[in-house]
């Protein structure tokens, strides 16, 4: 897999998932599905989307070189990337869906999810940012 | 001549001591109702205060001021003195625990003793809607207590009636229904005359049988009672209790956990909401004006009401003549609840009464 592939796989990815994942929240706000506070729902977003979302557009921000079609050094890093990533959005999708059927508010599954989602950010992030710093090289 | 100045002395003596209790008997039914309405203004501004703190100053005042309260409630009639009271039980209970703090070493009780030993004779009394605020509690001139070396244990100063056999309705007065309506006590609209409360009690019971009612619960109210039913969940679309279990059931039930409950989950744009319905039953002699309550505080409470209640009628209730005044007053709450997200208290409501009680298959017999 060259690093070409592999970054537009890993911002298949993201796109896949985040594009839908803003979808619902959009649909949900103007449905009245968070009430009066749909504040939250965004702050949510802003923590733990947009971040991964950022460093993926800072990387194509860069111009492409020659070196990009070059395969991938470690195939661990890129695979452990798509890997962890599909991970990370399969969990904020199934705190979306949890907020449909639990008897807790959903402002409270937002705040609730933070404690886990911090680790995983910072997690995905990490890795994500060393594939890209790796593929620099 | 000594002789006759002790003589003179001593009958001066004894008539000072007889001349207030006779002074007291004097008094009229309606001086001594409102001497109690104030004491009892002043008890349940003490209960309010001892939600808050329990110190020798709001004690010495209770004490002193149920010892007052008990003086007016003996030269009253049972009958009179149960109507005017308006201490909840729970305000007695409060008082009980503030009280049973001076005495607990001359007099140890537990908490339930102590509740019935501070109601008044015979049973509990009505209660009161709320607690008038900013009332003084610090002793006053005419009330100070006697030292406490010279304080009874509480056994002694306070009467000890026996338990009330049914709590009142609480919240009193209810909170404002979705709608109501007053009928005949008689019930039944081909039935014969109700000649006691056991009598319309019996017919209601009845009716929630043949409606299939799981479970409810008797409270009593002024001049008669209430008979509360169970919470029971409704169908959105027509109004119509649901079938089975369903009807319930207080929480909306979720199909298991497959992928296709997750995808319609993840995709949902409203949560999943029931609606729910509660029947008060209440016979009375003296209607009661409704109170605005918060929806999720109704529906705390209407959800456990008939729980809380009574299985049957106690005897005293039971026996008591139906009057011309007494009439039958249904109150229905209808209640929207969001799983996890806000409670709205239909008010007024989103269906008829006629057509809560068409569903159920209930019909009254109209007042005269």
């Amino acid at each position: 897999m060259t690093i070409r592939t592999a970054k537009l796989t890993i911002s298949l990815v993201w796109m896949a998932g985040a594009i839908p994942l803003l979808l619902i929240l959009i649909v949900r706000q103007l449905a009245g599905f968070y009430e009066t506070d749909p504040k939250v729902a965004w702050t949510w977003a802003a923590q733990y989307l947009f971040p991964t979302l950022t460093l993926i557009g800072g990387a194509w921000s860069v111009a492409s070189s020659a070196a990009e079609d070059t395969p991938m050094s470690s195939t661990v890093v890129v695979w452990g990337a798509i890997l962890l990533s599909v991970f990370y959005i399969a969990v904020l999708y199934l705190i979306l869906g949890a907020q449909a059927v639990s008897i807790q508010p959903a402002q409270t599954i937002f705040e609730q999810s933070g404690l886990y989602l911090s680790l995983l950010n910072a997690l995905v992030v990490g890795w994500l940012g060393k594939f890209f710093v790796e593929s620099k090289r | 001549m000594r002789s006759c100045a002790v003589v003179l002395s001593v009958s001066l003596i004894l008539a000072g001591m007889a001349a207030p209790a006779a002074a007291a008997r004097s008094q009229s039914p309606n001086q001594l109702t409102g001497k109690l309405v104030r004491v009892e203004s002043d008890l349940l501004a003490a209960c309010r205060w001892a939600q808050a703190k329990s110190d020798d100053a709001l004690r010495s005042r209770a004490e002193a001021l149920w010892r007052q309260r008990n003086r007016i409630v003996g030269q009253l009639t049972r009958e009179r003195a149960e109507r005017i009271s308006r201490l909840t039980p729970a305000c007695r209970m409060r008082l009980a625990r503030v009280m049973r703090g001076t005495s607990t070493a001359a007099a140890p009780v537990s908490a339930p003793q102590a509740h019935w030993r501070f109601g008044s004779r015979g049973g509990s009394v009505w209660h009161a809607p709320s607690v008038s605020p900013g009332v003084d509690l610090r002793p006053t001139p005419g009330l100070e207590p006697s030292p406490a070396a010279e304080r009874p244990p509480v056994i002694a100063t306070i009467e000890a009636p026996a338990p009330p056999e049914i709590s009142d309705l609480f919240p009193w007065p209810p909170p404002t229904p979705s709608t109501r309506r007053s009928f005949s006590p008689d019930v039944l609209v081909d039935g014969p005359s109700a000649a006691t409360l056991g009598d319309t009690a019996w017919r209601l019971e009845g009716l929630l049988r043949r409606a299939e009612f799981d479970s409810w619960g008797y409270f009593r109210a002024p001049g008669g009672f209430a008979l509360v039913t169970r919470v029971e969940r409704l169908d959105g679309e027509t109004g119509k209790q649901l079938a089975g279990d369903q009807r319930w059931s207080d929480r909306v039930a979720y199909a298991s956990i497959s992928p296709g409950a997750i995808l319609s989950a993840i995709f949902a744009t409203s949560r999943p909401r029931g609606y729910y319905r509660v029947f008060v039953f209440l016979v009375t002699d003296d209607p009661p004006m409704t109170r605005p309550a918060g929806a999720a505080e109704t529906f705390a409470t209407a959800s456990r009401w008939a729980m809380f209640g009574r299985s049957s009628l106690p005897n005293a209730i039971r026996t008591q003549p139906v009057t011309a005044n007494h009439e039958l007053i249904v109150l229905v709450y209808e209640f929207e609840k969001v799983q996890g997200g806000e409670t709205t208290h239909y008010s007024p409501s989103r269906w008829s009464l006629d057509h809560h009680l068409e569903t159920l298959g209930l019909s009254f017999k109209q007042r005269p």
